[in-house]
C-alpha cells in the first residue's frame, strides 16, 4: 500500500523481549481514526485489558503522531502519548511539543507502541529501521536536561527524544514526560508509567521525508494558512506572539474564572504583577516548536534576587497560575524557577501546584501540623516554599514530599481527617485555571474530560475568546452543545496533533483540517469535514467507553465539594453557583447517553464502534 | 462623576497608555457616552462587534450587560482589553 502524508508504520517495542516489531499501517484503521490521538485510544481500546496496574508491565504506553506531521503545514507537528494513568486509573492523554513528532515521522514510523518492562535501565535508539535497545544506568537518576546531553552525544547530536527525570524514575504519580527541549507530557503521569518500565528515554533519528497526493493543493492550503497568521494585525496571533499564553493570565483573573487560594477564591492584588506590560520585561528570546512560525514559547530571564542568573523557558500561563495564584505568589522570579525545576525532573506544572495548594490550605485549616510537613510552615504567597515543595514532591523527600508526589486524591484519602474537601480534582486528575463557577460552558467540559480535570480536550473558545462567537460564560441555555463541539473538534484536531492554542483560536479548525488532510493523504473520505467532525465525535466516545470499562461512569462527571456548594466570592462572577444537574443532563442529552452518562448501543453503532 | 478606563494588551499600544481617566457632568452614563468621550480624547474609536476586542465592566463582558447601553456610575472601572492566550 503506498502512503500519502503517513509514514506507514507503527513500531512495537518490547522491553522484556528487547525486540521490536514493524507493523504496516491499515487502510482501515487510517480511515476510522485518522491518526495521532485516534490512533492511540483505539490501540489501548484493543489491547489493555481492564484493571490491570497503570504501573504494571501490562500497561502500554503509545506515541502517536499524525499525517501532516513533518509537513509544511503549520503547528500541525506535536505529539501524543496515551496510557492508563497511573493518578486516576483511567484513560489519560497527553500532549506534548517540540521536536520529538517529527523527527519519530522522519524515523518512518506513525505510532510507537511501548510494552513490558526492562529487567534494567534502558534507553531505546532508533535510527530509521535501526532499533537499539540501550543500557541507561549513566543516565538513570539525571533530570532531563543532563540525560538529553549525554544520550545525544551517546547516539546523534542531532536526535531528539522524550525523556523522563528524576520524578518519573521514583514513580511520581504526578510526573511528566519530556522532550529535549523541554517540552512537556505532564498531564496523567505518563512519566511514571515510564518509570515503571525502567525506560529512561526514547531517542530518535530520521532521515525519510514524507510523500504528499497534492503537492500544489497542500502548498495552497499552507499559503492561506501562514497568510491568516500573519495578517491578524491586533489580537491572536500578534498579542499570541508576543508573549504566548501568558497574554491571558491577568485578563483571566479579571474576568474571574482564574482562581485563587486553592480555589477558595480569595481577592489578589498581586495580579497587577501579572499584567502582560510586565511579563514581557522578563523575556529575552523566543521558541517554537517544528514547523510553527507562532514561536509561542520565550525564554525569561531572572536577574534579581536569590534566583539571579536563571534563564529557562517561560512558565505558561497555568504554569504561572499553579506556582502564582493557586498559592497565593507573586514572586515571578520564583515561579521561573519551579517551571524550570518541573522541567529538569519531570513533573506536572499544574497538578504539583495544586498539590502545593492542597498541602497549604489544610496547614492553614489545622489539618495537618508540622511534625507532618517535615518541620515546613505552610504559608500562602512564600516564594521558598513553593521552589522547596517542587523539589521535594519530585524527589519524594519527606512525609510531604512523599505523600503529594501521589496526586491530591490519595494524599486526600492517607490523611483523612476531611482533607478530600480541600483536594481539587476531578476523577483523580487536579484541577487546571479555570473555576467552572465563572464559566459553566468550560466548566461542564472540564467535568466530563475523559482523562479527568482538563481543560486542554475541553476548551470553550465560545465562552473564553468568542470564537467562532462570544456566548455568556455565566449562563447555562446552549452550554453543552458548545462543549460537544469543542470537545470533538479538539478530538479530532488531536489527530493530526495540531496544537491547541492554534485550534483555540479558530485558526485552525476542521475545515481546514479537512484541506489539508485531501491534499497530504489523498484520501476521499478526508475531503468532507462531517467526517472529520464524525471521527472526533468517535474518539470521545471511546475514550468515554474505556473508562466506563473501567468502572469510571457518569457518577465521577462531578467537581470537588467547595466549586458544588460554595457560591463564588469573588467579583465579578460573585454569587455565581454551577449547576451540575442541568448541565450534565443537557449534556447527556446532547451526547445521547443514557442518564447514567454511558454512551448507547445505538450510538456506538452509529459511530461504527459497536 | 469619574471612570477609570484601562487599557491591557495589544489596546495599551494601541492607546500608547496604561489607562486614562474619563470626566463627566451627569451620573449615570452609558457605554456608548463613554465610547465617545474616548473617542474624542484619544482619536481612537472602539467597536463593540469588533472581535480581536473586548469591553469589560467592573469585569464583566459589556456585551451580556446591556451592550453600548450598559450604564456605568461613579468610579466603575472599564477595560479594553484583547483576550488570547489560554492555557
Amino acid at each position: 500500500m503506498e502512503y500519502f502524508g503517513y509514514a506507514g508504520k507503527i513500531l512495537r517495542i518490547n522491553l522484556n523481549t528487547k525486540n521490536f516489531v514493524v507493523e504496516p499501517l491499515k487502510k482501515e484503521f487510517i480511515k476510522l481514526f485518522i491518526g495521532g490521538r485516534g490512533f492511540g485510544i483505539k490501540i489501548l481500546w484493543d489491547e489493555l485489558s481492564i484493571e490491570i496496574d497503570p504501573l504494571s508491565p501490562r500497561n502500554k504506553l503509545v506515541f502517536s503522531v499524525g499525517p501532516l506531521t513533518g509537513t509544511k503545514v503549520q503547528s500541525a507537528s506535536r505529539w501524543v502519548v496515551q496510557f492508563k494513568s497511573p493518578l486516576t486509573g483511567i484513560y489519560c492523554r497527553s500532549v506534548g511539543g517540540g521536536f520529538f513528532g517529527a523527527e519519530l515521522k522522519f524515523a518512518g514510523y506513525d505510532a510507537i507502541i511501548v510494552e513490558g518492562r526492562a529487567e534494567k535501565p534502558t534507553y531505546v535508539w532508533i535510527n530509521d529501521d535501526n532499533v537499539e535497545f540501550r543500557d541507561a544506568s549513566r543516565v538513570w537518576g539525571l533530570n532531563t536536561w543532563a540525560t538529553k546531553e549525554i544520550l545525544q552525544e551517546e547516539t546523534d547530536k542531532r536526535a531528539r527524544m522524550v525523556t523522563i527525570g528524576p520524578a518519573g524514575e521514583r514513580l511520581v504519580r504526578i510526573s511528566a514526560i519530556m522532550t529535549d527541549d523541554s517540552r512537556a507530557a505532564a498531564r496523567g503521569g505518563g512519566g511514571a508509567v515510564m518509570g515503571s518500565k525502567n525506560l529512561k528515554a526514547i531517542v530518535v533519528k530520521g532521515s525519510r521525508r514524507i510523500s504528499i497526493h497534492d503537492e500544489d493543493a497542500l502548498n495552497e492550503v499552507v499559503n492561506e494558512q501562514i497568510k491568516a497568521y500573519r495578517e491578524w494585525p491586533s489580537t491572536p496571533p500578534a498579542d499570541f506572539k508576543s508573549l504566548g499564553t501568558n497574554t491571558g493570565t491577568y485578563v483571566w483573573y479579571i474576568l474571574g474564572h482564574f482562581p485563587t487560594y486553592n480555589f477558595q477564591q480569595r481577592e489578589w492584588p498581586s495580579i497587577e504583577r501579572f499584567r502582560p506590560e510586565v511579563l514581557k520585561t522578563y523575556v529575552i528570546g523566543h521558541k517554537g516548536c517544528y514547523g510553527c512560525m507562532m514561536q509561542c514559547g520565550k525564554i525569561f530571564r531572572v536577574t534579581v534576587g536569590p534566583y539571579a542568573g536563571v534563564a529557562w523557558e517561560f512558565p505558561e500561563l497555568e504554569t504561572e497560575w499553579a506556582f502564582g495564584g493557586i498559592v497565593g505568589n507573586s514572586n515571578i522570579e520564583s515561579i521561573i524557577v519551579a517551571n524550570m525545576l518541573c522541567d529538569l525532573y519531570g513533573l506536572d506544572t499544574i497538578s504539583t501546584g495544586v498539590a502545593i495548594g492542597f498541602a497549604t490550605e489544610l496547614y492553614e485549616k489545622s489539618v495537618i501540623s508540622r511534625t507532618e510537613t517535615d518541620g515546613l510552615e505552610l504559608k500562602w504567597g512564600d516564594p521558598e516554599l513553593v521552589v522547596e515543595l517542587v523539589r521535594r514532591i519530585a524527589l519524594r523527600i519527606g512525609n510531604l514530599g512523599n505523600l503529594l508526589a501521589e496526586g491530591v486524591k490519595r494524599a486526600a484519602e492517607l490523611i483523612g481527617r476531611g482533607a478530600e474537601k480541600y483536594a481539587m480534582h476531578i476523577k483523580g486528575l487536579e484541577m487546571p485555571a479555570y473555576d467552572p463557577r465563572a464559566m459553566k460552558g468550560q466548566g461542564i467540559g472540564i467535568v466530563t474530560s475523559n482523562i479527568g480535570a482538563s481543560h486542554a480536550v475541553s476548551w470553550n473558545k465560545f465562552e473564553i475568546l468568542g470564537k467562532p462567537k462570544r456566548v455568556d460564560p455565566f449562563t447555562v441555555e446552549g452550554k453543552a452543545e458548545l462543549t460537544k463541539y469543542v470537545q470533538d473538534e479538539m478530538a479530532v484536531c488531536e489527530t493530526a496533533v495540531f496544537c491547541k492554542l492554534i485550534v483555540n483560536h479558530d485558526v485552525i479548525n476542521p475545515y481546514f483540517y479537512s484541506r489539508a488532510l485531501y491534499a497530504a493523504t489523498g484520501i476521499e473520505d478526508f475531503k468532507d469535514p462531517n467526517y472529520l467532525w464524525r471521527v472526533g465525535e468517535r474518539i470521545w466516545n471511546l475514550e468515554r467507553a474505556f473508562n466506563i470499562r473501567e468502572g469510571v461512569d457518569g457518577r465521577y462527571d462531578t467537581l470537588p465539594e467547595r466549586l458544588l456548594n460554595e457560591p463564588m466570592p469573588r467579583e465579578p462572577a460573585k454569587g455565581q453557583i454551577f449547576e451540575l444537574e442541568q448541565l450534565l443532563k443537557d449534556y447527556y442529552r446532547v451526547r445521547q447517553w443514557d442518564e447514567r452518562g454511558v454512551p448507547t448501543k445505538e450510538k456506538m453503532l452509529e459511530l461504527g464502534l459497536a | 462623576m469619574k471612570i477609570c478606563v484601562r487599557f491591557v494588551g495589544w489596546p495599551a499600544s494601541l492607546f500608547g497608555k496604561s489607562y486614562v481617566w474619563l470626566f463627566f457632568e451627569n451620573s449615570p452614563i452609558i457605554l456608548r457616552k463613554l465610547l465617545e468621550k474616548l473617542e474624542l480624547e484619544t482619536g481612537i474609536k472602539i467597536n463593540l462587534k469588533d472581535p480581536n476586542l473586548v469591553v469589560l465592566i467592573n469585569g464583566k463582558l459589556a456585551e451580556f450587560i446591556g451592550g453600548l447601553n450598559a450604564t456605568l456610575k461613579d468610579m466603575d472601572e472599564v477595560i479594553i482589553t484583547s483576550i488570547s492566550g489560554g492555557g
